[in-house]
């Protein structure tokens, strides 16, 4: 699950997954990263996506920006605290936590998706041959 | 990320995108021709050049109605 981090007046979102990961499947299979419902489940109501900048995140989605410093090189977001409040911890959940549970429902799938993409490329560079 | 509702008069769908994706992408990916009629954001007519602008670049963050108006001749 995505972790959040609050320093000062910054509040760092970490996903689960691997910046190059998402561009990755954002590359080959770009609607696994839309949670689809609706009446008949095929109406988006949640996209993750990478970006520059900063990123962001609000109810209809997560954009990250940018990867760990560490060697995880996980995908990252950083958005700032703009109201005054007593209870940051309050607030960021309730700015961003049903946009987390969304993207946690997201990221649960990626990893499998992620093997899925590699399989097919793995067979593909299979068959590419170099005749001189 | 933003909510965009794109079409035009007949046919309307919504897309999630980045706030920095151009609205000549979400028109081209949804299959809109915004080379005939009048295209609008939230409303208001677009002119020459804003195609390429990002929904950032128009202060959208969270969602928007981008449409194609065709205005049929009269008899």
């Amino acid at each position: 699950m995505a972790k959040i981090i609050i320093a000062g007046d910054a509040v760092v979102i970490t996903s689960s997954m691997k910046f190059e990961d998402l561009l990755t499947i954002k590359k080959y299979q770009p609607d696994a990263l839309t949670l689809f419902g609706g009446e008949e489940g095929k109406d988006p109501i949640f996209k993750v996506d990478v970006t520059t900048g900063a990123g962001s995140i609000n109810q209809f989605g997560a954009s990250f920006a940018k990867a760990t410093r560490d060697d995880e090189k996980l995908a990252t977001l950083t958005m700032s605290i703009v109201e005054a409040t007593d209870d940051v911890k309050e607030w960021v959940a309730d700015k961003v936590g049903a946009a987390l549970m969304n993207l946690c429902a997201i990221e649960e799938t990626l990893p499998d998706v992620l093997q899925g993409i590699e399989a097919r490329k793995a067979e593909i560079m299979s068959n590419i041959e170099i005749a001189q | 990320m933003v909510q965009v509702t794109v079409g035009n008069n007949l046919k309307k769908q919504k897309v999630i995108v980045d706030a920095k994706t151009t609205l000549r992408t979400v028109l081209t990916d949804a299959g809109v021709d915004y080379t005939h009629g009048v295209m609008h954001l939230d409303g208001a007519s677009l002119n020459p050049g804003d195609m390429d602008k990002t929904f950032e670049d128009f202060g959208i963050t969270e969602s928007c109605f981008l449409l194609n108006v065709v205005k049929a001749d009269n008899a």
